[in-house]
């Protein structure tokens, strides 16, 4: 089922579940983007814009994913990490800086955050390292996405059916996030296209129907598959 | 100062010319031969004949015109400023020096001239291009008996000892008029006084005096004469070839080389071709044609300066000295008195 | 250029002028004040031969029976006139009777002693003589008579003796000069050579060289240095500031950029007509592209930063390569690009550098391996040392299988020929370059057997 608005959701969500987000950010233009990123996928989001307010956040809650920014209006984003890790809070802390040296990364890595990421950046990069995260973070057995008899393991990349286990490539996993997310729901080539590939990315027309392809040579003998319905668009079904 | 020689000039021209004696002219050279020069010579024709024709003959375009006259009227004339002769030839060297000293030579320089050795040529105005050795000849029959005398000293003492043999048989040059002579005379005075012993002996013996070397070779020769003092080497040499009577003796003591000179006058109108002329006498093959058929030994001839104490006689202003009238006059009377007894 | 600087004057040239004409007078006075006196000496000469003449001709009288005798000297009048072939004039007088000589020779005005005869110069029968005149008076019969002599000569051995003196003089004066000269010539060159060394010292600078000139210089051009120095710290400063300012731009335009990128993302995913999300995807190019050019020239004021003021420390060389792959591992997952890194050292090899560079260098690389390469594909960094060298070699297969001009590579802002639909300004190798350059190494590009491209640092070990 499309969901309201027609939009896709993510492959983040855990079986229906949504994260809850922690974004520690001064600038209200950038974060605001960040949380539209993230409600799309359903997640639910809160906006801290200084570390008083962070803190306070954090007092009553817990968080899937905490996005900090290193420089705050009352504060260095380090010494907050610091504090955080000290009262042996092992939420996941990805670092937002706008300095690209590594050197920082290793500092931050240090300190004890899971990883940074450059500002300005691109979503796909956040999700991906989002991803990574998840996947150092929440151990490597605990996500999976089931349709039928047939498993889907996102932080493992692999598909699981009739005891055949099938590694999965990039794209092909965020594909079958999608479909498993969401099963049986249409989803026109557009929409899968602007999942799969950035937009700088020079796509041909048939690029989705490549991994489609793949992805139901994958499939094949088990108990799901992959509809098109010309004019319409994919959706995964059960054989 | 030019007014002074202008006026001296006149008064030399104006003066009664002491004219000079020509004793012989002969002109050489083809009869069309436009370009004629005059030569002024004490020296025989017959010594310098061949070079001349060798000359004229090599350049038919050109004529000769010789003149033979004494050393001291070569003297007089060229003095005397009157400008007709082209090329002056004397073996006074004194007197040629003097006329060149005062003015009387024009310059003269080629290539020729310059590969002279220094001791022949004066200024590049006077040129030596014969040597002389002054010799003593004598009588080969009357010195049969006679040892040949080896020095001055030793020929006096032959005289002394030989009163008989030699009274009125010697026979040397009249210095009062030939300036060869007095050349001689005055060489041998400044060497030592050996001289004017001699001159004393030979005075006292009733020397006779001549005007030439000629004269007392023919002498000599014919056995008038016993001994001549002081005569011209080449002539003699050409002499004693010829006749056997003569014998030619250079004393062992010294013996004076004259320099035959020739210049050419300043007022000579005719001095490129008589340069010319010069040119070829001083030239190798000129030098040649000059002693082998004239009889004038080259100077680039080295046999005589091998001669026993040869002292050639300086080409330099020292031969002034004896022309000065007081120095002359002096000599003269000294001369005379040992002389002429 | 400004017209201010006037036709090129040489110092050098000004002073080896101004030296040989300083020579050159030198010279023409030495030589005229020595040819002077040489001519003063001949003279002298000349005249203490005429003298030794007069004197001995007058010794030469001799008073006999009241007569006067004179004899002169043979010897005298030889030498007198041997020398320079003159000719020589006399005249003897007695009071005023002219005895012997050339009468017509003038009488001098007067007439000096034994020892220091009257001395003239006179022109007689066209001819210029020096002449001495010396009288003595002698006594004869009771009367004293005054014997005059005059003596002269023409000037042959004058003129001769002073030109053979002039000729050696000359070539005295001319070696002279010429030795001068080149001493000269030696003198300035080496009083030059401090600023032609100095020249050299500043010349032998690399490109981005602002320090201060130190080179030990002469007193003289202390105040040029002084004013060099200043020059190059308000030139270094302006440099800077303008760095400076082009950093903070960049930095600046980053935030708005992705705000724009992100919300235009945004959009893309809403919108559904076609012609709408062209649009959409035209403007997130174009955004990506003005950040791309904003990052590189932040990287390149970073750069620029660093060449000026490294700061040097140990670094491990395969610990720092790691570290850059693991940052940029998401991102080249999302296209299924593996980077592999494969390394024949060991984890110990380190280098003395400025560590930010060599991460501008490396990040700037695989960056450009990223952004060339089809999904799919393998990125291969390996790393090799030998004694003085190490070597990091990033492999990639281009997209586009076109022969590429490494060196059209990495000119500035010009792009390979597969750049056509992938983003990019060009300033990525250059940048590279630009970092080996300040770390002293080489970066490499070659096309290897199988279409894959390599680029390769190489860093002296030493």
């Amino acid at each position: 089922m499309l969901t309201k608005n027609g939009l896709i959701k993510n492959g983040l969500t855990k079986n229906g579940a949504t994260m809850k987000v922690l974004i520690i950010e001064d600038s209200r233009d950038f974060a605001q983007p960040l949380k539209n990123f993230f409600s799309l996928d359903g997640h639910t989001n809160d906006h801290a814009c200084t570390l008083g307010e962070a803190r306070e956040f954090m007092d009553v809650s817990h968080y899937d994913m905490i996005l900090l920014d290193i420089m705050l209006p009352d504060g260095d984003g380090r010494r907050f990490l610091n504090e955080m890790r000290s009262r042996n809070d092992d939420s996941p802390v990805i670092v937002m800086t706008a300095r690209s040296e590594v050197s920082d990364r290793i500092d931050l890595l240090d300190i004890g955050a899971d990883d940074y990421i450059v500002k300005p950046f691109e979503f796909a990069e956040l999700e991906a390292r989002c991803r990574a995260v998840l996947r150092r973070h929440k151990g490597q057995s605990q996500l999976q996405l089931a349709f039928g008899q047939v498993v889907l393991h996102p932080l493992l990349a692999t598909l699981e059916h009739g005891g055949t286990t099938h590694t999965l490539r990039n794209r092909e996993l965020r594909l079958l996030e999608v479909f498993f997310n969401s099963p049986e729901i249409y989803f026109t080539k557009e929409q899968l296209t602007d999942r799969l590939f950035s937009i700088s990315e020079s796509v041909t027309e048939n690029a989705i129907e490549v991994y489609i392809g793949r992805l139901r040579k994958k499939l094949a003998g088990s108990s799901a598959r992959i509809e098109t319905v010309r004019g319409i668009g994919y959706r995964l079904v059960s054989t | 100062m030019r007014f002074t020689v202008i006026i001296a000039a006149l008064i030399c021209w104006c003066a009664p010319a002491a004219s000079m004696t020509i004793e012989l002219e002969r002109r050489f050279g083809a009869e069309q031969a436009k370009e004629e020069f005059a030569i002024l010579s004490s020296t025989d024709i017959e010594l310098f004949a061949p070079v001349i024709e060798a000359f004229v003959a090599a350049r038919p375009d050109v004529a000769i015109q010789y003149v033979l006259a004494s050393s001291r009227d070569i003297y007089s004339e060229i003095d005397s400023g009157r400008a007709r002769h082209d090329l002056v030839i004397s073996s006074a060297m004194d007197l040629q020096m003097k006329l060149v000293n005062d003015g009387h030579a024009g310059s003269f320089e080629s290539p020729v001239t310059a590969g002279l050795p220094d001791w022949a040529k004066w200024r590049n105005q006077l040129f030596g291009f014969a040597v002389e050795p002054i010799v003593l000849v004598v009588s080969r029959r009357d010195f049969a008996a006679l040892p040949t005398p080896t020095s001055r000293r030793h020929f006096l003492d032959i005289i002394r000892s030989n009163p008989a043999m030699f009274r009125d048989r010697l026979m040397t040059y009249d210095v009062n008029i030939s300036g060869t002579g007095f050349l001689f005379a005055t060489q041998d005075a400044r060497q030592s006084d050996t001289f004017w012993r001699l001159s004393e002996v030979m005075g006292s013996m009733g020397t006779r005096l001549s005007c030439c070397s000629g004269e007392m070779l023919a002498r000599v020769e014919s056995g008038e004469m016993a001994a001549a003092y002081n005569v011209v080497g080449s002539y003699a040499q050409a002499r004693a070839a010829k006749h056997g009577n003569i014998k030619v003796v250079h004393l062992e003591d010294y013996t004076n080389i004259l320099l035959r000179t020739a210049f050419i006058p300043r007022r000579s109108l005719k001095s490129r071709q008589a340069g010319e002329f010069l040119d070829f006498l001083l030239s190798r093959r000129g030098q040649v044609i000059l002693e082998q058929q004239g009889g004038l030994p080259s100077i680039f001839n080295s046999s005589i300066v091998e001669i026993t104490n040869a002292k050639p006689i300086g080409l330099n202003t020292g031969l002034l000295v004896y022309l000065d009238r007081l120095k002359r006059e002096n000599f003269l009377r000294e001369w005379n008195a040992a002389l002429v007894q | 250029m400004t017209r201010t600087s006037p036709a090129r004057l040489s110092l050098r040239n000004r002073l080896l002028v101004i030296l040989a004409i300083l020579v050159a007078i030198f010279s023409l006075v030495l030589f005229v004040s020595m040819r002077t006196l040489a001519g003063q000496t001949v003279s002298a000469a000349q005249d203490g031969l005429l003298k030794a003449a007069a004197v001995s001709i007058l010794e030469k009288v001799r008073i006999s029976d009241g007569a006067l005798f004179f004899d002169l000297p043979y010897d005298t009048f030889t030498i007198l006139g041997s020398i320079g072939e003159d000719r020589i004039f006399y005249r003897i007088d007695a009071n005023s009777t002219f005895l012997t000589g050339y009468e017509d020779l003038p009488i001098s005005d007067s007439y000096g002693d034994e020892r220091t005869p009257a001395f003239a110069s006179i022109d007689y029968l066209g001819e210029i003589l020096r002449v001495a005149a010396i009288e003595k008076p002698v006594l004869v019969e009771g009367r004293s008579i005054r014997i005059r002599v005059l003596i002269g000569q023409t000037s042959n051995f004058q003129a001769q003796l002073l030109s053979q003196l002039t000729e050696n003089l000359l070539v005295i004066v001319v070696s002279f000069c010429l030795f001068a000269g080149l001493l000269a010539v030696l003198t300035v060159n080496s009083m030059l050579n401090p600023i032609r060394r100095l020249a050299d010292a500043v010349g032998r600078r690399g490109p981005n060289d602002l320090r201060r000139v130190d080179h030990p210089t002469p007193q003289e051009l202390a105040p040029l240095m002084t004013a060099l120095n200043d020059f190059i710290a308000r030139l270094n400063g302006a440099l800077k500031q303008t760095e400076i300012f082009i950093a903070e731009a960049a930095h600046h335009i980053r935030t708005p950029l992705a705000t724009v990128k992100s919300e235009g993302e945004l959009a893309l995913r809403k919108a559904r007509k076609p012609e709408n999300r062209a649009h959409l995807r035209n403007i997130v190019r174009s955004v990506e592209q003005a950040n791309r050019s904003a990052t590189q020239l932040l990287d390149h004021a970073i750069v620029l930063y660093r060449m000026e003021q490294p700061e040097r420390r140990t670094v491990g060389v395969l610990q720092c390569v790691n570290d850059m792959v693991s940052s940029f591992a998401p991102s080249a997952e999302l296209r299924d690009i593996e980077i592999t890194v494969d390394s024949d050292i060991s984890a110990g090899l380190e280098l003395y550098l400025d560590q930010t560079l060599l991460e501008t260098a490396l990040r700037n690389l695989l960056d450009n391996a990223l952004k060339y390469s089809d999904a799919e594909t393998t990125i291969s960094i390996s790393l090799n040392a030998s004694p003085d060298r190490c070597r990091i070699s990033v492999r990639n297969r281009p997209a586009t299988m076109i022969e590429i001009d490494p060196d059209l590579m990495i000119k500035r802002f010009s792009r390979g020929a597969n750049a056509t639909n992938v983003v990019g300004s060009g300033l990525g190798l250059a940048i590279v370059r630009e970092v080996m350059m300040a770390l002293g190494g080489t970066l490499d590009i070659d096309f290897e057997e199988g279409g894959s491209l390599c680029a390769s640092l190489s860093l002296s070990r030493r």
